[in-house]
């Protein structure tokens, strides 16, 4: 089995280069990889199966803007309430097929709807408590973090 | 021949990159219809045909399955072609839409060339 780390970075690089037509480049995590003069969105999909657990996306609003510009067009005028779709629907994506390529397509999991909010003057430091779970990235120069936790065995009938 | 379509997913975004796809596409669209759940959908469809639905797993109100279950239910709605555009892909999931009679699976994340080759197999079918 793949440890979820190297999991994350394949998934987390293909969807973004082929489904968001990004160019993606990890880099290390530091608690001031993000501009602290803007706000951070923090996104979290939670999800039921074999295991449960989470897994979260951090970024700021021009990542959002680019995915949503790449996925959109560039004529498409992001509003806010577009960042906040756009990041729900990649963390449904990215948790989705992380899942699969850990656990197999035939191990069914449950992904609970995604939650994005946007946080000011809050620092991203404390949104990972544990860094060894983090992976971060650019995705066209735009920074970006990821991370995941799990939180036991589960016990979802599908 | 001009086609209607009906994309079902609680994302807009979701719906606007698969109305974009659908336009990069040769087809010719008649009318593309959206709702952001199985209710939604299932009350359009009392008013309009389509020639096939793009449709979303896991929606708030009521999910693809739930409205799978309706559709195959009505008699005017059960032959409807559905291709399921999801996240999800466990073979039990899959397995469960097939009994429900899906015409196609696609998985995101997917490319426009994907896409586009799963539409078309899919109306080629319809138009056999």
């Amino acid at each position: 089995m793949k440890s979820f780390l190297e999991a994350i970075d394949g998934e987390v690089v293909r969807v973004l280069e082929n489904w968001a037509m990004m160019l993606v480049d990890p880099i290390k995590w530091s608690p001031n990889m993000f501009n602290p003069e803007e706000g951070l969105y923090t996104g979290v999909v939670d999800f039921q199966g074999i295991v449960n657990g989470g897994y979260a996306l951090l970024c700021q609003a021009a990542f959002a803007d680019s995915v949503a510009s790449n996925l959109l067009g560039s004529d498409v005028e992001v509003q806010d309430r577009d960042r906040m779709d756009v990041l729900r629907e990649l963390l449904n994506v990215l948790g989705g097929n992380l899942l699969t390529q850990m656990y197999g397509e035939d191990t069914a999991f449950k992904l609970i709807h995604p939650q994005v909010v946007l946080k000011v003057g809050e620092g991203a430091q404390s949104f990972f408590e544990d860094a060894s779970r983090v992976r971060c990235y650019t995705g066209d120069e735009q920074p970006m973090a990821v991370g995941f936790w799990l939180t036991g065995l589960g016990g979802y009938d599908h | 021949m001009a086609y209607n379509f009906l994309l079902v997913d609680d994302s807009s975004i979701v719906r606007k990159v698969l109305k974009k796809n659908l336009q990069l596409t040769d087809l010719e669209i008649n009318e593309l219809f959206e709702a952001g759940n199985g209710q939604q959908a299932l009350e359009l469809l009392k008013h309009h045909w389509v020639d096939l639905i793009f449709l979303d797993i896991n929606m708030p109100v009521m999910d693809g399955i739930e409205f799978m279950r309706h559709l195959r239910a009505e008699q005017t709605t059960q032959d409807l072609p559905v291709l399921i555009v999801s996240t999800e892909g466990s073979q039990e999931r899959r397995t469960l839409l097939n009994e429900l009679g899906i015409s196609g699976y696609q998985r995101k994340p997917f490319t426009p060339e994907q896409f586009f080759s799963t539409v078309v197999s899919i109306l080629g079918e319809i138009g056999k």
